[in-house]
């Protein structure tokens, strides 16, 4: 018989699971079609169009929902608490939310919808000139409003297509205001403001409302509008609360701040060390702002009450600032964490040397991230080259040191599996490179052969009929064409090959199945290739394994190590590239291509980031291109054209708009270049 | 010769000779000092090179200085098997006889034409080379094959154009090729012009013409995202043609404008979406 505690426990998951299956079930998004992110890159696109550069779209992070004493004690009344993420610009940045509510969606087409609401944060964002923003809650609220008029008339007159989504969106949003009794004398007429601007077209400007040509203006209305309700409302006496702010009206956020990475020149021993527990991981449902250290946070001289008694509850940041995120044991749950986390409205950066101990993953990562310099290891076992620093325009001699890794051997049914699912991309593959087998070429006008040419020898009739001495190029053959070419492959397998292109797909996963479905076709042309994988962390370790070399011939072992690959650390692609080239000039081959799989911008753990990197690998590029090889690069990077362009030139790189196409395009890449 | 696309109607019927434009003058509307330019190296025998990316203008800019030189014009269009037989000539046989076929440059040379050779880095490396001795100080066309040394006509002018950037990679104009022309760079007009030529080539309304280029403009901010060709004045053109003869608005830059430039489907999404919020039907 069961004992009743297992009963008890058993009861309790049991009627876990099915709350649980009950609120999936009812906050289930049936169509993915009415999200963001469905339409996220397209809209990109038309933000760059629009405004001659690239404007980034990011998810709006839902609002932190108010702890439980703001709502006992804190005054902030029901219809002003934000329940859902709203549009927002931090001036170079638009954030719009995932998802719209139904009663939206019936206004507007989703896609019409995300349109517009991106359009008028670029619009704002464009406007955004002035630093210091009013204190002052209402005249704040004010400018803002002045502001976003200013930016819809000018996208009314600008893009008269959009006026009827632009009444559209304003009618849907007069009907979500809240009702005039909710609200106190100051707060009704800046309501009365608001609605007035919903019910009026876009294109027109209601009074007291004027045209803002410039931020100032909308700034010196919006004081002069502030003292003449605040002396019609004897505003001290009534508070103003705020406005309820909706989709329209959205959100203001704080310039973004440069994104410079925090430097720490120390040698850090603890991250050369692998870690002995595992790193956990778990998602987090959104993300708290970085805010900036306030400088009376931490104290110089340790207080009174240091004395910890227990080990308090296992929270994110407890209130008394005595347990980092460092300090927790090592088997709290990571989801229990990133719950906690989310919680949180903003957060403080802090950079330590410890190796983290879990990973929370938000939609929407922080632009900042550390740098570390590591301390020197040698050059033992590890093949060294040179690194090019743009900033001072020379090579460091002792750059990169590239160590060749022991290929790793994966499952030996996934080669057949993949083959067995995708018979029809294999086929396409085939397809395309199959037209490149050496095939026989007639050659004309020939001294000797085995036909005779008669266009030739129609004009060497007419021009010894006309005087001029015989030509003896009368025939033409046929003969098999050579070809001289080697390929190598690099493949980027980086710990960005870890994101996710579909549902069930990495980035690492669709590199995988294109090597495999090209190594294939490959391997029937006859051609000599091969195969690196490169990652790595820091200079000293630029890590390359050998898929397959240009010798290698057995197809089982190349399946096994394709299949053995998994994500690994950073990218400093400009090492792995000159080691692939010096592989290339080592053959006799007359023709030689390099082809370089990657899924961003070069980047590593110290200063090889931003443009070093860039630079050092545009001259990784320019150096094997002396040495007569032929670079291209395949990325999934969509803002790869703005660097790629510059490190392989115009039209020796291709974008991928959906990795998942990489197969084909591999080989479209292969069949071109060996044309040529 | 049937390589030779001879792009002006009255070649059939005068074999040998060469056409003269017509009376009516094309339409050009100059963006800076083009025309005086050309005058002038017309005047003082020096070649010119048109650059410029497709659909600017550059052949019906040569067409209108043909006419108001009043000097005949040939065009050729060259393609990668163009050889230079194609360009000077070569031997015919005809009524049991050998008779020599002078080619479009031989004509041009001798009548004193001016010679447009259009898109001349796909034209294979011996056929350029022909035209060197064309664009110094001697002028003059050496034919090996009938011995001949052609001294080129007063009137005489060589023209070429090509795409920078646009052509094949390992294709390009030798430095010593080059040296011999004056260049003139060409682009699309600026937002006002360009509506003024899309308003006098197609008919349409003035505010279309100006939403369109308004349209075209913010494509042409896409071409550093992966956009490879931009929308041309030409495209304009038709697109306006297509909505001044009852094609709705929208359609008509969908199959006319944006349809064209790219099989992409995000990017055709993109400019879709700018065409909606652009234009109104």
């Amino acid at each position: 018989m069961a004992e009743p505690e297992g009963l008890i426990i058993d009861a309790a998951r049991q009627a876990t699971a099915f709350v649980s299956r009950l609120w999936d079930h009812d906050n289930n998004v049936p169509d993915n079609s009415c999200t963001l992110s469905a339409c996220r890159q397209r809209l990109e696109f038309l933000l760059s169009a629009v405004h001659g550069h690239a404007v980034s779209l990011r998810v709006a992070q839902p609002p932190a929902p108010p702890s439980a004493l703001s709502r006992l004690f804190g005054r902030i009344p029901r219809h002003l608490i934000e329940t859902r993420p709203l549009p927002a610009n931090d001036g170079a940045t638009i954030f719009l939310p995932m998802q719209l509510d139904p009663g939206e969606q019936s206004a507007l087409s989703p896609h019409h919808f995300f349109r517009l609401l991106a359009l008028q944060q670029a619009g704002r964002a464009r406007r955004r000139e002035i630093q210091t923003l009013p204190i002052d809650t209402l005249t704040l609220d004010l400018f803002q409003l002045s502001e976003a008029v200013a930016a819809d008339h000018a996208l009314a007159l600008h893009f008269a297509g959009l006026r009827l989504d632009l009444a559209a969106l304003r009618r849907a949003m007069l009907s979500q205001r809240p009702p005039p009794s909710l609200l106190n004398a100051v707060e009704q007429a800046v309501e009365e403001l608001y609605c007035g601007v919903l019910k009026a077209s876009p294109d027109d400007i209601p009074p007291p409302l004027a045209l803002a040509r410039k931020p100032e203006d909308s700034l010196d209305w919006a004081v002069e509008m502030s003292m003449k309700i605040s002396t019609r409302t004897r505003m001290p006496t009534v508070r103003y609360r705020g406005c309820a702010k909706d989709l329209w009206w959205g959100k203001m956020l704080p310039p973004s701040s440069g994104n410079q990475p925090i430097r720490y020149e120390e040698a850090l021993r603890d991250m050369m060390q692998p870690s002995a527990n595992p790193r956990r991981s778990a998602n987090l449902s959104r993300r708290p702002q970085a805010r900036e250290k306030t400088p009376d946070e931490d104290d110089e001289t340790q207080g009174m009450w240091m004395v910890q008694k227990d080990d308090p509850q296992q929270h994110v940041e407890d209130p008394a600032g005595l347990q980092r995120p460092a300090d927790r044991d090592d088997d709290a749950d990571a989801g229990d964490l990133a719950d906690s986390l989310s919680e949180l409205p903003e957060a403080q950066l802090i950079s330590s040397s410890k190796t983290v101990r879990e990973l929370l993953l938000a939609d929407d990562p922080l632009d900042q991230r550390t740098t570390l310099v590591l301390p020197g290891k040698g050059a033992a076992h590890g093949i060294v080259y040179p690194e090019w620093d743009f900033r001072v325009s020379r090579y460091h001699k002792e750059g990169a040191i590239v160590r060749l890794q022991p290929p790793l051997l994966g499952d030996v049914g996934w080669a057949e599996s993949v083959v067995a699912r995708r018979p029809a991309l294999l086929r396409q593959v085939q397809l395309r490179l199959e037209g490149l087998r050496p095939r026989r070429i007639r050659y004309h006008r020939q001294p000797e052969g085995e036909e005779i040419d008669i266009n030739a020898c129609v004009n060497a009739f007419a021009e010894r009929r006309a005087g001029l001495p015989p030509q003896d190029r009368l025939y033409q053959s046929v003969k098999a064409a050579r070809r001289d070419i080697a390929v190598a492959l690099l493949i980027d397998i980086s710990g960005s090959t870890d994101g996710w292109v579909s549902q069930e797909l990495r980035i690492i996963d669709v590199e995988k199945e294109a090597l495999l479905l090209v190594y294939l076709a490959l391997t029937k042309l006859g051609d000599p290739f091969c195969i690196y994988a490169f990652s790595g962390e820091s200079a000293q370790n630029v890590s390359l394994w050998p898929l397959k070399n240009f010798e290698e011939n057995d197809r089982i072992l190349v399946q096994r190590r394709i299949a053995a690959l998994e994500p690994q650390l950073y990218t400093r692609a400009g090492a792995a590239i000159r080691h692939t080239t010096s592989l290339l000039t080592a053959t006799s081959a007359q023709y030689r291509l390099l082809i370089l799989l990657s899924d961003g911008k070069p980047n590593d753990v110290d200063r090889y980031e931003g443009r070093y990197g860039v630079e050092d690998m545009r001259q990784a590029v320019a150096e094997a291109r002396l040495q007569a090889i032929h670079p291209f690069c395949i990325t999934v990077d969509r803002h790869a054209p703005q660097y790629l362009a510059r490190v392989f030139g115009a039209r020796h790189y291709a974008v991928l708009q959906q990795a998942e196409t990489l197969p084909v395009v591999l080989a479209d890449v292969l069949r071109r270049l060996i044309r040529q | 010769m049937e390589d030779l696309l001879i792009k002006l109607p009255a070649l059939e019927n005068t074999r040998q000779d060469v056409p003269h434009p017509q009376a009516e003058e094309p339409y050009y509307l100059p963006f800076g000092d083009e025309v005086s330019i050309f005058m002038q190296c017309h005047r003082r025998h020096l070649a010119v090179m048109l650059k410029g990316p497709t659909g600017c203008g550059k052949t019906r800019f040569v067409e209108h200085m043909a006419w108001r030189l009043k000097r005949p014009l040939i065009i050729v269009s060259c393609h990668d098997d163009l050889t230079a037989a194609d360009l000077v000539g070569r031997f015919l046989i005809r009524d049991n006889a050998t008779v020599w076929q002078d080619g479009p440059l031989t004509r041009a040379v001798r009548t004193g034409a001016i010679c447009y050779l259009d898109e001349v880095v796909e034209a294979r490396q011996d056929a350029v080379v022909v035209i060197h001795p064309l664009t110094d100080y001697r002028r003059v066309l050496p034919v090996d094959k009938t011995g001949e040394l052609i001294e080129a006509t007063p009137g005489f002018q060589l023209v070429i154009s090509y795409n920078p950037g646009y052509q094949h990679v390992t294709k390009d104009l030798k430095p010593s090729t080059r040296q011999r022309f004056v260049a003139l760079d060409f682009d699309f007009p600026p937002p006002e012009r360009e509506a003024e030529i899309v308003i006098h080539e197609s008919g349409a309304e003035p505010v279309l013409a100006h939403d369109l280029v308004a349209l075209a403009g913010r494509i042409r901010g896409l071409a550093d995202r992966g956009l490879a060709e931009v929308p041309s004045t030409r495209l304009l053109v038709a697109t306006a043609r297509l909505i001044a003869n009852g094609i709705a608005p929208r359609l008509a830059c969908h199959v006319a404008l944006v349809s064209p430039l790219s099989d992409d489907p995000v990017l055709v999404a993109a400019m879709l979406d700018l065409v909606d919020a652009t234009l109104v039907d």
